[in-house]
């Protein structure tokens, strides 16, 4: 009966958080075999992890997925140019565009933290509360952050000195 | 709601999972909203239809069962059940008794614990700690950025070898590094794992997928394997 239930509970969020977990990984890795791939990991974590210090399942499947891609980009490392995720609307795939550039462009001056915050307000466009309720780190970290990432953005956007 | 007073993508599937009276009025007058939350709701259908989707649920089923911290994400979903019925399933009792995160594979320095996106310098000593999750035996391979497969740990070693019993315990020996990208795919099990398997295995996966994280469900063989997790050392 108690094994029931949580089977039947897995599965709730499986079907709910499942989904989101390989929209993103998929934003994210651009390959749906990978992202398959990425789901599979996080709800295995899931069934062997205890219970994570913040945030619910779908906070958890967010920020494991994260984790996971991000780990995918250093392990390929990741070169090749932008395309647009054919499974995504074009929202998606500039949003996406844009944490990726920005992770790859900045690569040496972040560190995982930072590529975190890239994901979560560049391809989410989730707000500085959400991503804190989300990571556990304090709203204002996430602000400074980003703030710190925005202006390494626009260093390497400014021309050389002739 | 964003600085844009729009719902997030995070917003919208947490929707999913937890009833937002607030957010549902904002759908129903907000068109930009209710549009994404219909796009998002025809991906995860899109999803659901997918073949993976069940065939990573099955794989699920085959997990043996461990804490399932997850019941608790339902609990305000239930807060009308009996007093008696939450003491039973309260997280609490098992504080004790948890073990701290799932399968993992670390890489240390002399300065400490490397994050992923940290590099290590070439010429550093480098040592691995693994958190086996209980199983005895681990089996490290490495896959360079040419897609090249060796044993890492134990070295030279014909299979897996025996993890020491305190997780935080780096395995030795310690190895020095040269520039590059290193993926390391550990793979822990109660029976040692013969590493020419793991090896051809990884390797038909490195050939299909390119170098990279290969540490999905799909990796066919290790038949003795529990479980399996990966990082990538990056020395430049």
């Amino acid at each position: 009966m108690r094994a029931q239930s949580s089977s039947d509970e897995l599965r709730k969020l499986y079907e709910t958080a499942g989904p989101a977990a390989f929209r993103r990984a998929s934003r994210l890795l651009q390959n749906e075999a990978d992202a398959w791939d990425v789901v599979q990991e996080v709800f295995q974590k899931i069934l062997e992890t205890s219970v994570p210090r913040s945030g619910t399942g779908m906070a958890f499947c967010y920020v494991a997925v994260t984790n996971l891609c991000l780990n995918r980009f250093k392990m390929a490392g990741v070169r090749r140019r932008l395309q647009p995720a054919a499974s995504s609307g074009q929202a998606d795939a500039a949003g996406t565009a844009v944490a990726r550039d920005l992770i790859e462009r900045l690569d040496s001056r972040l560190d995982g933290l930072d590529r975190r915050l890239i994901v979560f307000a560049y391809m989410d466009e989730m707000s500085h509360e959400e991503i804190a309720a989300a990571t556990g780190v304090s709203r204002k970290t996430v602000g400074r952050r980003l703030e710190k990432i925005k202006k390494l953005a626009l260093a390497l956007a400014e021309p050389e000195p002739v | 709601m964003n600085a844009q007073s729009h719902l997030s993508d995070w917003a919208l599937d947490q929707l999913a999972l937890e009833p937002d009276a607030a957010a549902r009025e904002h759908l129903n007058t907000c068109a930009r909203c209710s549009a994404r939350s219909s796009d998002i709701a025809q991906q995860r259908r899109k999803a659901m239809e997918s073949p993976r989707f069940e065939a990573v649920w099955s794989s699920l089923q085959r997990v043996p069962p461990r804490r399932r911290w997850w019941r608790f994400a339902f609990v305000p979903a239930f807060a009308g059940v009996a007093a008696a019925s939450i003491l039973w399933i309260r997280p609490a009792r098992h504080d004790a008794i948890r073990p701290k995160g799932g399968y993992s594979v670390a890489v240390w320095t002399a300065h400490g614990r490397v994050d992923g996106s940290q590099p290590v310098r070439p010429g550093e000593n480098v040592s691995l700690s693994v958190n086996t999750l209980g199983r005895k035996y681990a089996l490290i391979l490495g896959v360079d950025e040419a897609g090249a497969v060796a044993v890492v740990w134990p070295p030279g070693a014909g299979q897996s070898g025996e993890t020491p019993a305190a997780p935080a315990r780096p395995l030795a020996p310690a190895f020095k590094v040269t520039p590059g990208s290193l993926t390391l795919e550990a793979f822990f099990s109660d029976k040692p794992i013969p590493a020419q398997a793991a090896i051809e295995s990884l390797r038909r996966r490195v050939a299909a997928n390119g170098p990279g994280a290969q540490s999905g469900q799909s990796i066919p063989v290790l038949p003795f394997e529990s479980g399996r997790a990966s990082t990538v050392l990056e020395v430049r």
